[in-house]
């Protein structure tokens, strides 16, 4: 009973929580870039929500099993074309047949989503998680566990809302924020899961400084907006390094985060100071939201629509 | 520590008066396996805790009062010597040209200095050794960084020197190559920590061929 990969698409990587406990290894913390459509996948198909999965980006694989599998994309609405069914819808579960080629194609607008398999992808475990360090190849295999199951579907968890709440980052003073605040700026097609890199009018020191000054390295997270010396913005994306020389402007609240995972090139964007007091709210909001949809799925809701 | 500020929502960031104090910092940290702390990162002068949940003014207080207690001494980390094979040096002539030194004396230079790792980053357990003797500091970045940098390349740029645990690209003067394994991640082998000590050994390429491959 083989997953088995045809073709391995733009960039499609095995992921699941990430190693939040080793960035002291120069190690990223990796893991799902939209982490809420990768648990709402894995809780659709009847998985814990850190289940490994693939994560597929802009193009998706092909990818053909050789036992049915219960599956679903959940995330970017993608198109998905099953060699024995036809077409398939993002979002709603499906059994994938023995011998069947499913075939991800692109999708048009957002940038990921989550390959769910019903007991998971079982990559090896390296420090402690299952999220690949290299993208799959053709030809890769797993063992799978069969099984079956009849479409059902939730809408999903957000809106592809352009703007990001930001709290100030360490060098914050450096900068004249007005530039900051009161511009979109544009998603470059250098973006990826280390980093997204924006493009937009150079940002200006603010008085009394006229040099940049010199940054001893210090540690940085994913939403960390460092500033390059040129006054363009980068967002630390999950595959970020864990240690940065460049000025950290602000950082995008956690709340926000798994819509950085979504970003695609051409996007515009912009951003909006918070507080501590409402990152926090919005954070536990968000974590309650997921909670309530992951425990209605688990209890069996979701629509049904064979 | 002088300062203590929020790392957006997820942790605080340290800031101490050396390096040393820093290190003592995370160590202490790190070593009192806290249940609330997910990880934490040392930097040079900075420290970053970071955290689930929290009220930062809280966090704050207990990250003063940790310090404040701390029981670990303020020794430093295990001491290692890296053979290195400066004959392998891509850039050893660049750097000989900009500190306008020998290629033996900036070898000579290079070797006779015992380093600090200041922090790991860049990628797996790429350590940041500090700092180079005054003759080899200043030397900048290549304009254009190489596509791929071989694991174990030794480089330096500004008053840093450091190894390349994997193959990356990137833009340090390469001065030499060790031939051990300092990284393997499927292994979860990351012998260097921040707070260790670092010397060079000069080797030649036979030394080299027969070392290759050996964990340090």
């Amino acid at each position: 009973m083989t997953l088995r990969v045809i073709e391995p698409g733009l960039y499609t990587l095995v992921v699941d929580r990430g190693r939040p406990h080793t960035r002291g290894l120069g190690v990223s913390v990796g893991g799902a870039a939209d982490f809420a459509s990768f648990a709402l996948g894995n809780a659709l198909v009847g998985n814990p929500p850190d289940t490994a999965a693939l994560e597929i980006t802009l193009a998706g694989p092909k990818l053909q099993s050789d036992c049915p599998l219960a599956c679903v994309v959940f995330g970017a609405p993608f198109e998905l074309f099953g060699s024995q069914q036809g077409r398939l819808k993002a979002g709603t579960t499906f059994t994938l047949q023995a011998g069947e080629t499913l075939s991800i194609g692109s999708t048009p607008r957002r940038a990921r989503a989550y390959f769910c398999v019903r007991g998971g992808i079982p990559e090896q475990i390296i420090l402690g998680s299952r999220t690949s360090f290299e993208p799959i190849c053709a030809g890769q295999e797993w063992p799978c566990a069969s099984g079956r199951l009849r479409g059902r579907f939730v809408p999903l968890f957000e809106d592809d809302e352009p703007m990001f709440r930001t709290l100030p980052g360490a060098q914050v003073d450096w900068f004249r924020l007005d530039d900051f605040y009161d511009q979109c700026f544009v998603v470059t097609p250098a973006s990826n899961r280390m980093g997204i890199r924006l493009q937009g009018q150079s940002l200006r020191l603010a008085p009394p400084l006229r040099e940049w000054p010199e940054l001893d390295s210090e540690p940085v997270c994913p939403g960390t907006i460092q500033v390059t010396r040129d006054g363009q913005c980068v967002i630390l994306g999950v595959d970020g390094q864990t240690i940065g020389g460049y000025a950290k402007i602000a950082h995008v609240i956690r709340a926000d985060l798994d819509r950085i995972g979504q970003l695609r090139p051409g996007d515009r964007i912009s951003f909006r100071p918070v507080d501590l007091q409402r990152a926090r709210e919005a954070w536990s909001d968000r974590q309650a939201r997921l909670q309530e949809m992951m425990t209605r799925l688990r209890l069996g809701g979701g629509s049904e629509n064979c | 520590m002088r300062a203590c500020v929020p790392l957006g929502d997820q942790g605080a960031l340290c800031y101490f008066a050396t390096e040393e104090e820093a290190l003592r910092f995370a160590k202490e940290v790190r070593g009192l396996s806290l249940e609330w702390v997910i990880d934490v990162v040392s930097s040079y002068f900075t420290v970053a805790v970071f955290c689930d949940a929290f009220d930062f003014e809280e966090l704050s207080h207990r990250l003063r009062q940790i310090e404040g207690e701390q029981t670990v001494p303020a020794s430093l980390g295990r001491r290692y010597v890296i053979p290195c094979c400066y004959e392998r040096g891509l850039d050893l002539d660049r750097v000989a040209a900009f500190t306008c030194q020998s290629r033996d004396d900036v070898i000579k230079l290079h070797q006779q200095t015992e380093y600090v790792v200041y922090a790991i980053g860049f990628c797996p357990g790429f350590p940041y050794l500090g700092y180079l003797p005054p003759e080899l500091v200043g030397v900048p970045r290549l304009d254009s960084p190489r596509f791929r940098v071989e694991a174990g390349s030794v480089g330096l740029t500004g008053k840093q020197t450091g190894i390349y645990t994997l193959p990356r690209p990137g833009g340090w003067n390469i001065i030499g190559q060790t031939p051990l394994e300092l990284v393997n991640i499927a292994d979860a082998y990351f012998p260097l920590k921040p707070g260790d000590l670092v010397c060079f050994r000069r080797i030649d390429d036979k030394e080299f061929d027969r070392l290759k491959g050996e964990r340090l």
